[in-house]
């Protein structure tokens, strides 16, 4: 398996629920799968922590949902960015730029 | 964010959507492990598996969607409200202590709200100022309700000062007011009394008043002359309502109003109660108009107007215009001629304040204001008690519940959480009591405002809720709820399990427990104090003697006026009157007197000597009576030298009796004033035939007015006399007051408007106000003492509780049972024993604020004190009594046995 999200440094879930959809619309199931494949396999998302990650997200607004059916012909939710996602993405993504420009220097790299 | 709050409200919604995600997720799942080669229950298992405990998840997506701090808030709410409900009989006694308390409280602050504090329902009513003379001339004297007034100022001004400051640029307006009363008016041929007030004619517009209704009366309605048609007059809402029924004929409808016909021209605002907090005048009339309603009476500059107020001009400020209108007095004043008391001079050298509106501009403001807020800070102290009462009996309840909170701080619970806990209960009782309390307030200041109101002195107070009294009515449920809670809670959160430790801290809860019914105790002894004190005061008032005898006369007054006995025909109507009443049989002397006694006013003028030079001192002014023959007997007042007058037959005029304090004031004795000649007032060199001895006739508090009387056939005949009555054998039967009844009627030729009072409700009248105060007081110090003995006894019933084993051994080894009473009983004594302590303390720097309502009590009057001291330790001994009695009686055995 891929390094469980429970390893990762804290609050990485958020932005990478937020990074993966991106501006399209998946449902949890297919959200895991997409963070693994673009993570080349590195991140497999805690199924038990992905849930309450997204309702977490979509209670602050970030996130907005609906019911649809999926590609399996099964009743899925299906979750998007909210303007105030994006913004919120955008903000977290210069935040962990900052932080790993910030570890870089320390640790003696570029 | 819609879906947020709808989520938020509906958990099952919520729980619902999770429950599908879940099922759907796991789909998800099961059908891409049977795409990679699983068979479908071992995909099953795998999928449930990745996913983890489902409970867990499930509660962890929830949460994403509850406010945690709401949700434990409400979930302490929901343990409280059991709680509570289990002990019953604890909940309904705090809430219904507190009720009490809370309502009276908020009761007695409506009515300071709306007598004092409010301001006028008119427009910028903060730019409206009353005027005021300053630098009067000496000895000028006022007597505002039987009290003697320190006169350095007076409302109002001359008439035509009024009209001059009308035309300063400073001023925007200018409105007068020239008293008010009950008059007979007769509306659609029924007879009935209202609240009238003269206003001048520029009342409305200065206000910037909207009529509710027709149109107002203006400057231009207010001169000499009736307009075509009538007098145009304007009445309040509650008088349309109370005598059209809101109907709208009333406008243009004419009605009498003291046999005159005046107009109805609109109605006022319903909002608008006058311009004097405490009265709802019904009906305003012009000033001119009183001219055609009293023939001798007119407007002239120098009349003075009793209330002056102005509106500023806008912009300009208030101390500007003071100081202005002040200097430019002797060009204001110089616009009216001096009153008659006054040379010009003295006049002129007057000067005019203009001070803000105030809870001081009105007459029932400046009479109950102190009254209210003393009765103010009674009921707070008793809500205080109340309060104190309310955490010695949450101390006992968490006390008990310890080991509960014990164990809830043991597994972690954080001890603000302890706290919270506590504190919510105590917010219910007190929001219980709170809500209830409002019922109370809601009806209560109606009660208030009937117990000191009369019939001839309405009292109206505008009881509406406003903010104010919402602030304060929430200012005062957070003060009692930490009040209340605050030492509950903080016990709650140091429980501790260990029991050892339980014993000493339960010593220091005891003294800490004590410590609150010594608060509650010196506070119902400042309450009993003053009942003490009020109560000796009003019982002085009684006693004390009028100067007339103690046989009981009887004052009938009819409006034969009114009822249609002309002015020319009064005379004569009075004459068989009097004539035929004095042949009933029930009656031994009769007269007529224009001034009834203990009515708290009188009317007076200068009197001097004939031939002496006048000089204009306000030290001659004596009181003035108008009687027939025959007075003095009917009303129990023995003359001590010359003659009473004769009867109205012999026609003889210019005669007139003194009073002994005004005889020995003019001649220097009594003997000497009889066969000398006067001046009273404008009238003519008038003899005096005869000296009676002083009486108290205005009211019991004041020394007796130096008085003259006339026959009252000595002038015009003026409508509006009382026959005194007295029967020999006692007091009049009801049989002859009906004959006498008859007697108007007969010479009236249809029933007039009659009133009936005797000395006795006389003198009830004018103690009325110190009679509710003291049974106020006495009902707030009853329920205060109430609330302290049962916290007395609570206490020791704890006390005793804790101390079983201690009692069962003193029990064994010999005492009597009588001697642990008496332990116990002593016990309580030293909890009062400091809460007299420091009720006595806490008396001291109020010992002037009742000075004012007492009569012939001194503040160290020894008795005084000793019944409020007594009533206490009687209550404490009560109190202790049955815990007591319980204690001495423990079964030894069961005290001794092991916990």
């Amino acid at each position: 398996m891929g390094k469980r999200t429970a390893d990762l440094v804290p609050g990485t879930l958020d932005l990478l629920i937020l990074t993966a959809l991106g501006d399209r619309t998946m449902h949890g199931y297919e959200l895991i799968e997409e963070i693994w494949s673009a993570s080349g396999e590195l991140f497999r998302v805690d199924e038990g922590a992905l849930y309450p990650a997204l309702h977490r997200l979509e209670a602050k607004g970030c996130l907005a949902s609906e019911w649809g059916v999926s590609q399996a012909n099964r009743k899925a939710k299906y979750y998007r960015l909210t303007p105030r996602g994006k913004k919120e993405l955008a903000g977290a993504r210069s935040g962990w730029e900052r932080l790993v420009l910030g570890m870089r220097r320390v640790m003696g790299e570029a | 964010m819609r879906t947020f709050w709808r989520r938020l409200f509906s958990r099952h919604a919520v729980e619902r959507d999770i429950d599908e995600e879940l099922a759907s997720h796991l789909a998800h799942k099961r059908d891409a492990l049977v795409r990679d080669g699983a068979d479908s229950a071992d995909a099953d298992r795998q999928a449930r598996v990745a996913l983890g405990n489902s409970r867990v998840w499930r509660e962890e997506t929830r949460s994403a969607w509850s406010l945690v701090w709401l949700e434990g808030l409400i979930g302490d709410v929901r343990f409280g409200w059991r709680t509570l409900r289990k002990d019953r009989v604890f909940s309904l006694v705090s809430i219904a202590t507190l009720a009490l308390g809370f309502g009276a409280t908020a009761a007695v602050f409506s009515l300071v709200n709306g007598l004092l504090l409010r301001s006028l329902p008119v427009h910028e009513a903060d730019r409206l100022v009353e005027v005021h003379l300053t630098n009067l001339p000496p000895d000028v004297v006022q007597w505002v309700n039987g009290r003697k007034i320190a006169a350095r100022e007076m409302r109002g001004a001359p008439y035509g000062t009024m009209l001059a400051l009308a035309k300063e640029p400073a001023v925007a307006g200018v409105l007068g007011v020239a008293g008010n009363g009950q008059s007979a008016i007769e509306v659609n041929g029924r007879g009935m009394l209202a609240l009238t007030t003269q206003v001048s004619g520029s009342f409305f517009e200065t206000l910037r008043l909207v009529p509710a209704a027709g149109r107002f009366f203006t400057t231009a309605d207010d001169v000499r002359g009736a307009p075509p048609g009538g007098w145009p007059v304007v009445i309040s809402d509650g008088a349309w309502t109370r005598l059209f029924q809101r109907s709208p004929a009333a406008i243009g409808a004419t009605i009498q109003i003291e046999r005159q016909p005046v107009i109805v021209a609109g109605v006022a605002p319903a909002s608008f109660h006058g311009i004097n907090r405490g009265v709802d005048p019904e009906i305003y009339i012009p000033f001119h108009a009183m001219e055609s309603f009293y023939g001798a009476f007119r407007w002239n500059d120098a009349r003075r107007v009793p209330q002056i107020i102005l509106r500023l001009t806008p912009g300009i400020a208030f101390e500007s215009v003071r100081n202005e209108i002040a200097a430019r007095s002797p060009l204001l004043l110089g616009a009216s001629a001096a009153p008659e008391t006054r040379s010009r001079e003295q006049h002129l050298a007057q000067k005019i304040d203009v001070r803000r509106m105030s809870a001081n501009s009105s007459g029932v403001g400046r009479t109950y204001g102190q009254a209210l807020w003393l009765l103010l800070a009674a009921v707070g102290a008793v809500l205080l008690i109340a309060a104190t009462n309310l955490t010695n009996l949450f101390l006992a309840r968490t006390m008990q519940r310890s080991p509960e909170f014990a164990v809830r701080l043991a597994l972690g619970a954080p001890a603000s959480r302890v706290r919270r806990q506590v504190l919510i209960e105590v917010s219910l009782i007190a929001t219980a009591g709170a809500a209830l309390g409002a019922l109370v307030a809601w009806q209560l200041p109606v009660f208030l405002v009937r117990l000191f109101s009369t019939p001839a002195n309405s009292i109206y107070v505008d009881t509406t809720p406003d903010w104010t009294i919402a602030a304060f009515g929430a200012a005062l449920l957070v003060a009692c709820t930490f009040v209340a809670g605050w030492t509950p809670a903080m016990a709650g959160a140091r429980a501790n399990p260990n029991a050892a430790l339980q014993s000493s801290r339960a010593t220091r809860r005891v003294r800490g427990r004590a410590a609150l019914i010594a608060l509650q105790t010196a506070l119902t002894l400042v309450l009993l104090a003053g009942t003490s004190l009020l109560a000796s005061s009003l019982r002085e008032l009684w006693r004390e003697s009028t100067g007339m005898d103690s046989a009981p006369s009887t004052f009938h007054f009819a409006d034969l006026y009114n009822a249609g006995v002309s002015r020319e025909r009064m005379a004569l109507a009075y004459g068989n009157i009097l004539r035929q009443a004095r042949e009933l049989p029930g009656v031994s002397t009769a007269a007529w007197t224009m001034t009834i006694p203990m009515t708290g006013s009188m009317s007076a003028f200068q009197v001097t000597v004939t031939g002496k030079p006048s000089t204009l001192e306000m030290s001659n002014l004596t009181f003035w009576h108008q009687v027939s023959d025959g007075y003095f007997a009917a009303i129990g007042l023995p003359l001590v030298s010359g003659v009473d007058f004769p009867p109205a037959a012999t026609g003889r005029k210019n005669i007139c009796i003194l009073s002994e304090n005004a005889a020995v004031r003019l001649f220097g004795s009594a003997r000497d004033a009889v066969g000398r000649f006067v001046n009273p007032g404008n009238l003519p060199p008038t003899e005096v035939i005869g000296v009676s001895r002083d009486a108290k006739y205005i009211h019991v508090r004041e020394p007796a007015p130096p008085t003259i009387f006339t026959p009252y056939w000595n002038e015009n005949v003026s409508p509006g006399m009382w026959l005194v009555v007295r029967d020999a054998a006692g007091a009049s039967s009801a049989s002859t007051n009906a004959a006498i009844q008859q007697l108007f009627r007969k010479e009236a030729g249809r029933m007039p408007h009659m009133r009936i009072e005797t000395t006795e409700t006389l003198r009830a009248a004018l103690t009325a106000q110190e009679r509710a105060l003291t049974w106020l007081l006495g009902g707030l110090a009853g329920f205060a003492l109430l609330i302290s003995a049962t916290g007395i006894s609570g206490l020791l019933a704890y006390s005793i509780e804790r101390q079983r084993k201690e009692i069962g051994v003193r029990l064994a080894l010999g005492a009597t049972p009588s001697s642990i009473r008496r332990r116990l009983t002593a016990r309580a004594m030293t909890w009062v024993a400091s809460g007299i302590a420091l009720g006595t303390a806490a008396a001291w720097p109020l010992r002037n604020v009742l000075d004012s309502f007492l009569f012939r009590t001194s503040k160290s009057d020894a008795g005084v004190w000793l019944a409020a001291l007594g009533a206490l330790l009687a209550a404490t001994a009560i109190a202790a009594f049955i815990p007591a009695l319980r204690a001495s009686r423990t079964n030894v055995l069961d005290a001794l046995r092991v916990d």
